[in-house]
């Protein structure tokens, strides 16, 4: 039962690559046959397999714009890369990457100029800051610095908007803004006391995500 | 005196009944010609390929869009007196359809700009509103829509979802095999969920229940979160609040490995019909590596899907439906 359960383990982590075309020789007749008689791998491939079908289907118009591909594809590429490494989660995410990259391009034919901006390359900056769970702990002040960044920036662009927004979306994002501010507050003054403590890293890299993701929601409307 | 008062009053009377009566007929007339504006007809139809994109702005008010077994856009709606134009065009990528207030409205709040989109039914639909609500039904296509504080509501079952307000309520119901909607400070609500899921707030509340969830993460800052449901084996989701109590409500016979960390709130579980196993910790079942009312690690009816859970200073109940 162990060595099936370890068996499944190990080719569950390869079938990224198996849908990858990485795989060859002996390793590839091994995931194979192990699919041959595991109906959860099989599922799993199925979806996967079909998911990706149905992104690469999507139509043209919901292609990224050149301005903003470059950073999407490295952080792609980046998460395609640790999927090789091992990760199951990576093919999703590495498809999800690619949908969210079709709602980025929905969303510049709106706004009608096309450009992403310096905010929002910032932004994409501090997204893919402290990503390093060693990296995390021991220069988490960096990441921070990143995010920080990248906030600072979009609060000039969401300032220059003026009465673009209005005053009721206004007083909503400076209402969460404090709500953000606070938890970051909390989590720094924790991890202050305890600076090695994981967890308290991931909440503070997550409040900062959670700050820079709303405005650079926000400016773009 | 008084005679002439009373004349000069009579008289008076006479041109202010006159004037009052001239003033609501004008008042009448400008109504009318306003209510014209604000009730003028637009209904236009434009061929479409059946699986094309759509995109529709309306900064003046809601959109409902529903799919027909029809290869065309068809638009219906009475246009405000806000509205300037509904430019309706087609190329060889998409259909259009922008609502162009008049520059006097601009950066105003307006609202009485309803419009009707039937689209085909496997068509990829986008729309942006300022605080009209968007409504989704019976499309097959990819979804995204985006508002400043209209409610998103997407029934049925698109194959992509992204849906995004700031202040807005966001509500799907239905079968997507990618979904990712948020809400600065609205409520985010998805049933039926399957597939790869990302749920986000600040503030406002998420609950999700589906079966079948084979990835994602459901995340807010000072929200709570409700999930209800089942996991594929295999599959890998998180949880995580700032300040948010967490519930996930399970099935018994959820096959699932569990880390959960509270660091300045509790954990709490209630596990009755399921076989749980610990690993390290106190021996207590479902306790692990730490203070079990703050880390929890541990195993129902022997793993399968990896939930991560995660709370700064929230409190997290995980519980087995009786």
């Amino acid at each position: 039962m162990n060595a099936n359960r370890s068996d499944h383990e190990s080719v569950k982590a390869r079938l990224d690559d198996l849908l990858d075309g990485q795989l060859s020789g002996r390793t590839r007749r091994e995931v194979e046959g192990h699919l041959e008689t595991c109906a959860a791998c099989r599922a799993a491939v199925s979806t996967r397999r079909e998911l990706l079908d149905e992104i690469a289907a999507l139509p043209r118009s919901v292609e990224p714009s050149r301005e903003l591909w470059p950073d999407i594809r490295s952080r792609l590429e980046e998460r395609e890369a640790r999927g090789r490494a091992g990760s199951l989660r990576a093919l999703a995410a590495a498809a999800t990457v690619a949908l969210l990259a079709g709602a980025a391009a929905l969303t510049l034919w709106l706004s009608g100029d096309g450009d992403p901006t310096e905010a929002s390359r910032a932004a994409e900056r501090g997204a893919s800051a402290g990503e390093d769970p060693v990296a995390l702990v021991t220069d988490w002040r960096s990441f921070e610095r990143e995010y920080a960044g990248a906030a600072e920036e979009l609060q000039e662009t969401l300032d220059e908007l003026g009465d673009q927004l209005s005053p009721e979306t206004r007083r909503i994002v400076e209402r969460n803004l404090d709500v953000i501010d606070a938890a970051i507050a909390e989590s720094r003054a924790a991890l202050e006391g305890d600076p090695a403590n994981r967890e308290l890293a991931r909440a503070l890299r997550s409040a900062w995500s959670s700050k820079v993701e709303m405005l650079q929601y926000v400016t773009r409307l | 005196m008084g005679m002439t008062t009373k004349r000069m009053t009579t008289k008076d009377g006479t041109r202010g009944r006159f004037r009052a009566a001239v003033s609501a007929l004008l008042l009448l007339a400008a109504w009318t010609a306003g209510d014209a504006g604000a009730q003028q007809r637009f209904d236009e139809g434009r061929l479409a390929a059946p699986d094309g994109t759509v995109k529709i702005t309306n900064p003046a008010g809601a959109v409902r869009v529903t799919g027909w077994s029809v290869d065309s856009v068809r638009v219906t709606g009475r246009l405000g007196e806000e509205v300037a134009d509904v430019e309706f065009t087609t190329d060889e990528r998409a259909t259009y359809v922008r609502v162009v207030p008049r520059e006097a409205w601009r950066d105003r709040p307006v609202g009485g700009t309803d419009l009707e989109v039937r689209v085909p039914r496997s068509s990829h639909v986008a729309v942006r509103t300022q605080e009209g609500a968007i409504e989704i039904r019976r499309v097959s296509g990819a979804v995204d829509l985006e508002s400043a504080t209209g409610d998103l509501r997407i029934h049925d079952d698109p194959r992509f979802v992204y849906a995004r307000s700031v202040g807005g309520n966001v509500e799907i119901t239905g079968v997507s095999k990618v979904m990712r909607a948020s809400s600065v400070a609205g409520a985010v609500s998805v049933e039926h969920a399957a597939g790869y899921i990302e749920l986000s707030t600040v503030s406002g509340p998420i609950r999700l229940s589906g079966r079948n969830l084979w990835e994602g993460r459901v995340q807010t800052v000072s929200g709570d979160i409700r999930f209800e449901g089942d996991f594929q084996e295999g599959g890998s989701f998180g949880f995580e609040s700032n300040s948010g109590r967490i519930e996930l409500v399970l099935s018994p016979h959820i096959r699932a490995d569990f880390d959960v960390t509270a660091y300045a709130g509790r954990v709490e579980t209630e596990l009755a019909g399921a076989t749980v196993s610990g690993r390290g910790g106190t021996g207590r079942p479902g306790t692990a590596t730490g203070d079990p009312e703050h880390e929890r690690v541990f195993s129902l009816n022997g793993g399968g899907a990896r939930l991560n859970v995660r709370t700064f200073k929230g409190s997290i109940r995980i519980a087995t439906r009786p």
